[in-house]
């Protein structure tokens, strides 16, 4: 017959172990997981101003360049290219923010990431898209902020 | 490994709050001069520790809505946001017809207000520090947040 045990504190402890294991293993459930990322917005905003207002440089909000829209695209890019061209905008927001911390000429480099940006953006038109579609997002990609930010720079 | 376990978020939050703490405690400590606004002629490599450690998690921050397979809100893109909004071919749907939209709308005054707030609270205080903890406190409440997040009872087999 056996005999039953009482938990001691060696026992105890594992199982313990074991369910905090099992509840960070767990997947968590992706509804209503974007009024987190609504926060992360807010603080995306927050923290932008500010490094902007003291330091007139921006470190978060990008213009495009890290929009993984260029990753998803329909393409028959393997997955090593994928994975370069998923880094590459990442390494180059953060180079060419330390590079704008420098004093000389941030508008300047500021207008050539956007001015990137927007060549990146004009050659990954989607193409499950119709023609008027495809012109309207065209129309829409362009915007005025390199002619903003050379013409801040000449000055 | 699933890239939505609990734990790769809560520790991928964590790791983001704590960049921003610890860059608000680098400029609270006076190792950065955090007096705004501050335009400096001289070249000071130390402005670039706070600047690297605040770009680095942000680039989490993306990454966090592309496993989350939320996709329109990128969270640190203003641009294409708007471009997406504005050439959305459903624009015009009812209100719950169109969740897409809807964040989309919703992340772009997130930003906005994030960006009001922040510029505001820096300029009344004249230091970068103090938005830089409230920053790192939401970013700490989400990570608690991950923590405490339902489970996915969706089970693939």
């Amino acid at each position: 017959m056996e005999q039953l045990q009482s938990p001691t504190a060696d026992s105890v402890k594992p199982s313990k172990n074991r369910t905090i294991q099992n509840h960070l293993g767990e997947d968590v459930a992706v509804k209503n997981a974007d009024s987190l990322l609504l926060l992360c917005c807010l603080v995306s905003g927050l923290i932008d101003s500010t490094i902007y207002n003291g330091r007139n440089l921006s470190v978060m909000v990008t213009h495009g360049s890290s929009d993984a829209r260029t990753i998803d695209q329909p393409t028959a890019l393997s997955y090593r290219c994928k994975l370069v061209s998923r880094s590459l905008p990442l390494v180059q927001h953060m180079l060419l923010v330390s590079a704008c911390s420098t004093p000389s000429e941030p508008n300047l480099l500021k207008a050539i990431r956007s001015l990137s940006d927007q060549v990146v953006r004009w050659a990954t038109i989607p193409t499950n898209r119709t023609a008027g579609q495809s012109l309207w997002y065209r129309l829409s990609a362009l915007s005025w902020e390199p002619l903003f930010f050379l013409v801040s720079a000449a000055t | 490994m699933s890239p939505i376990r609990r734990g790769t978020l809560v520790s991928s939050f964590l790791i983001q709050s704590t960049f921003i703490l610890v860059t608000a405690a680098i400029i609270e400590a006076g190792v950065v001069d955090g007096s705004s606004p501050r335009f400096a002629q001289d070249i000071d490599w130390r402005q670039v520790i706070p600047i690297a450690l605040l770009s680095f998690q942000s680039a989490g921050q993306m990454v966090g809505s592309r496993i989350l397979n939320i996709s329109e809100i990128p969270t640190v893109v203003v641009t294409s946001v708007l471009c997406d909004f504005a050439s959305d071919p459903r624009l015009t749907d009812p209100l719950r017809a169109n969740a897409k939209r809807n964040r989309r709308l919703l992340g772009f005054f997130g930003i906005l207000v994030g960006a009001v707030a922040g510029g505001w609270i820096s300029k009344c205080a004249g230091q970068i520090q103090s938005v830089l903890w409230l920053a790192g406190g939401i970013k700490l409440l989400i990570t608690v947040s991950w923590m405490l997040w339902p489970r996915n009872r969706i089970t693939t087999e």
